[in-house]
């Protein structure tokens, strides 16, 4: 429209500075920004940099007295000198006023030359590592993400210690410029999945990056989907692991997540913890998480398609506690079961908002208060509120958390068609949903792997995990570079167990 | 790439010669099928299940064989050969002959399914509703290609699998004795039966259509004869569960005799299995709908290369639906039936030996003249 045309081409082209002057003319406004002359002895020059950006300690306790120095004569002296081992000297203006304001250190001979010094000396504020918050876990590492790019990097590869561990840059956003870190294994990941995540990643247009999440939403596959295509996570060990399987990570800077990719659907069933159980014990859980999904989805739309449509599938003896529990509520099923998600759902809201403390009382309010009264009320039946409850219970299993909003959501439109056509609603959806998980791919690689397309070998590690002696190849979903993770016979044998026979 | 190559990402796994056919082949005759057999041999149907497996087997290879001869000239599918074999106007004839019968196989498993839901759940049931709501899951499925379809025929296999594990309830109380005495129909009724077969077995000759997509063909051919095979135990075991669970009389009587069965089924939470499986069943369903839209779909861009898939899809899913709302009751979902089955046999048995040969016979004759 007229307007919004008009409106687009009012950018402001002037405020671009031109000359080095004109920077520094525009930055003395703000009153945390240094710039003076230092007039000594042998040598004077100009000092430009952020007080608050840079390490002020280092700056008094290392760069000035080795400038201040009587040895130092020109520029040429500082940068052979100073025991800094990155000193950039440049004149292209872009690099000076990006560099400033990362930190850096400006040092120019006149204050109108162009010809820089530009000495690293960022300080890194932010919280120190700890423990895990979002994925916790009771056994293994607890270490976590922390909001800066080179603490994160730094956890992984301490986690991967070889040369072929590629850490990548690149800058994301117009004006933020954020720095994106792509790491993997070269040799092992695949090359194609690499510059598939190098592209959508330099393609992206957006004007600021806040978060890895934020970029997943961007560089999804389909934006459209409610199921999350990348598994983003806090956990380096996590990270790690499936950088040795042949996926690639993405790290963002001011981001305590990194991304994962490509991923399966499986793998937002997969809690870190599962590897470091029994092979028996991690599987059921797996199947169990698998239940509890099912259970979620489905509890709701089944209790009303059946009150509503199907009450011959009620048995005899199920049908007097039934009875009994909805004799008092007066609301049709449906409406019962959406009064009730709702409650639930203000309840889970409430949770995640408020400070930790209001947090859980909020939690014993609603949870017993709101429940027994509304039962008591006439609102809802007691089976319904068990039903309701454990259906919310069995939606935040789901180790990853995105996943588990979506498990939340995708009982509505299941609830809903099971009103209007029962059963046979919640069948459409039902196959509705899996057709769309059908069609969904995560980095070009089908979504619900193992499954379709059909790879026995990867489901080795999906719904149930065999032991470490079967996990020798890596999966072929990722079209790894090298297939192989360890030798299959020697992985069979075991030390000082050579058994013939019995007794032998 | 050649021009008329699929590109690789559009492509199936061999292992989809296995799937594609077999639940192609597995639909709404499997509820029924059971009463027709045992109309004219009795205990001995069991037998005419075996022999129409084997039937088609046959042909399964004479298919593979027209396929296999047909690569060399290009584009292996049914409305290639018939071009190549009858030129462009009696090809394009052709195609939209075995088009139309394709169509008639999506449009008959819908309406009769539609019929089951009436009688079995919903009386009510607007065949104008569930079409809709139907073919708009077809139109999402199709339009993710080939491989989707694939997909679809893949989890429907796994789906099915606990349906047939269902006839252990039988075993209880089946009475083994009615199977005797064994072979006692003369061999022409149950020939009369295995020509009944027919209805429960077409499906496979679908291959014609998606042959091109399957990425190795000579690692698939294994798989599809497995394919058949593994539908031919199963109606086998399906029959021999309906002889022995019900009586001669009951089996007369019955038109559905496995949901009848799966009615017997309860479980301590669950009564009336039988409406949830009628229900789950609708996956048996999807596979061959969903197939037989993309068939029809691809036989427009075939013969009318302007118009493109995705626009044809919304065409042919209007045809499914008008068709089955013009469908009124049951006994014209027979007579439908009983006409897919009838041209089925005659495409089958008939015609495609026949274009083997045809296709053998102009090979000699454009041989020579070149």
């Amino acid at each position: 429209m007229f307007w919004k045309k008009k409106r687009l081409e009012e950018t402001d082209k002037k405020n671009k500075p031109q000359t080095i002057m004109d920077l520094f003319q525009h930055l003395k406004e703000n009153p945390d920004f240094a710039h003076f002359q230092h007039q000594g002895d042998h040598f004077s020059c100009w000092i430009s940099f952020f007080k608050t950006l840079v390490d002020v300690d280092y700056v008094h306790r290392d760069v000035f007295p080795c400038i201040y120095d009587e040895k130092i004569h020109s520029m040429k002296d500082i940068q052979e000198q100073l025991p800094i081992e990155t000193i950039i000297r440049t004149k292209d203006l872009s690099m000076i006023q990006s560099k400033l304001l990362e930190g850096y250190i400006i040092i120019q001979k006149n204050e109108a030359d162009t010809d820089c010094l530009i000495i690293p000396s960022i300080k890194i504020e932010g919280r120190q590592i700890e423990k895990s918050e979002v994925e916790t876990s009771i056994l293994g590492p607890k270490e976590t993400f922390v909001e800066s790019l080179d603490t994160n990097i730094n956890l992984v590869r301490k986690r991967i210690p070889i040369p072929q561990l590629k850490v990548e840059e690149l800058r994301v956003g117009k004006i933020s410029r954020t720095r994106v870190s792509i790491v993997y294994i070269d040799g092992i990941a695949n090359v194609e999945n690499v510059n598939t995540v190098k592209q959508r990643i330099s393609d992206l247009e957006v004007a600021n990056l806040i978060d890895a999440t934020v970029l997943a939403l961007n560089i999804s596959d389909n934006d459209n989907s409610i199921f999350p295509q990348f598994i983003d996570t806090e956990r380096p060990d996590r990270v790690s692991g499936a950088v040795y399987e042949g996926k690639i990570a993405v790290l963002v800077d001011g981001s305590p997540n990194a991304l994962v990719m490509p991923s399966t659907i499986v793998e937002f069933f997969v809690a870190f913890d599962d590897y470091f159980l029994v092979w028996h014990i991690a599987s059921l859980y797996r199947l169990l998480r698998l239940f509890a999904v099912a259970l979620s989805a489905f509890a709701s739309p089944v209790y009303i398609a059946l009150l509503t449509y199907h009450y011959q599938l009620i048995p005899k003896d199920l049908l007097g506690t039934l009875i009994s529990s909805r004799s008092s509520v007066p609301l049709d099923p449906v409406m019962e079961v959406i009064v009730l998600e709702i409650m639930i759902e203000l309840l889970r809201e409430a949770g995640a908002r408020l400070p930790t403390k209001v947090g859980q009382t909020i939690g014993i309010v609603g949870g017993i208060v709101i429940g027994t009264a509304s039962v008591q009320a006439g609102l809802t039946s007691n089976f319904l509120l068990i039903l309701v409850a454990m259906s919310a219970l069995a939606a935040f299993i789901t180790p990853n958390y995105r996943m588990a909003t979506s498990i939340r959501f995708i009982r509505f439109p299941f609830i809903i068609s099971a009103q209007m056509l029962g059963m046979l609603g919640i069948a459409f959806c039902f196959i509705f949903f899996v057709c769309h998980l059908l069609r969904l791919t995560s980095l070009g690689r089908p979504y619900i792997e193992p499954i379709y397309p059909l790879r026995v070998n990867d489901l080795k590690d999906s719904f149930i995990r065999l032991p470490y002696n079967f996990q020798n190849t890596r999966p072929m979903v990722l079209r790894p570079g090298d297939v192989s993770r360890m030798n299959a016979t020697r992985t069979h044998k075991k030390k000082g167990k050579h058994k013939a026979d019995i007794d032998e | 790439m050649k021009p008329g190559q699929i590109s690789e990402t559009q492509q199936l796994g061999p292992m989809s010669g296995f799937i594609i056919p077999h639940t192609m082949q597995i639909s709404i005759g499997i509820l029924s099928f059971q009463q027709l057999l045992s109309k004219d041999s009795g205990q001995d149907a069991w037998l005419a299940c075996l022999i129409g497996g084997l039937f088609s087997l046959a042909i399964m290879w004479m298919i593979l064989r027209l396929l296999k001869n047909e690569q060399k000239f290009g584009r292996a599918d049914f409305f290639s050969i018939h071009q190549r074999l009858f030129g462009k106007w009696l090809g394009g004839l052709l195609n939209f002959f075995v088009t139309a019968h394709v169509v008639l196989f999506g449009v008959v498993f819908l309406r009769s399914y539609i019929e089951i839901l009436q009688v079995w759940i919903f009386p009510q049931l607007s065949v104008f509703t569930f079409t809709i709501l139907f073919c708009l899951i077809i139109w999402y499925i199709v339009l993710g290609g080939i491989r989707i379809v694939g997909g679809i025929c893949m989890l429907s296999f796994i789906y099915m699998i606990p349906l047939y594990m269902s006839t252990v309830f039988a075993v209880p109380e089946a009475y083994f004795s009615n199977l005797l005495p064994m072979f006692e129909h003369s061999p022409a009724s149950i020939l009369i039966s295995a020509f009944h077969t027919t209805h429960i077995y077409l499906g496979f000759e679908l291959m014609l259509y998606f042959y091109p997509f399957i990425k190795r063909p000579q690692l698939a051919k294994k798989w599809c004869y497995f394919g058949i095979l593994t539908s031919m135990y199963i109606y086998i075991i399906l029959m021999l569960m309906a002889t022995v669970f019900f009586s001669r009389g009951e089996m007369r009587l019955t038109i559905w005799p496995t949901v009848t069965f799966w009615k017997s089924v309860s479980f301590p939470l669950l009564e009336h299995v039988d409406m949830v499986i009628i229900i789950y069943y609708m996956w048996a369903l999807l596979p061959s709908v969903s197939m037989s839209a993309w068939v029809a779909s691809r036989f427009v861009k075939h013969t009318f290369p302007v118009i493109k898939q995705k626009y044809a899809l919304v065409g042919v899913l209007l045809i499914f639906v008008i068709i089955s709302v013009l469908i009124k009751n049951g006994e014209q979902v027979k007579i439908a039936n009983d006409l897919y089955g009838n041209i089925g046999f005659f495409i089958v048995y008939a015609y495609v030996p026949f274009l083997l040969f045809y296709q053998w016979l102009m090979k000699k004759v454009r041989g020579k003249a070149a």
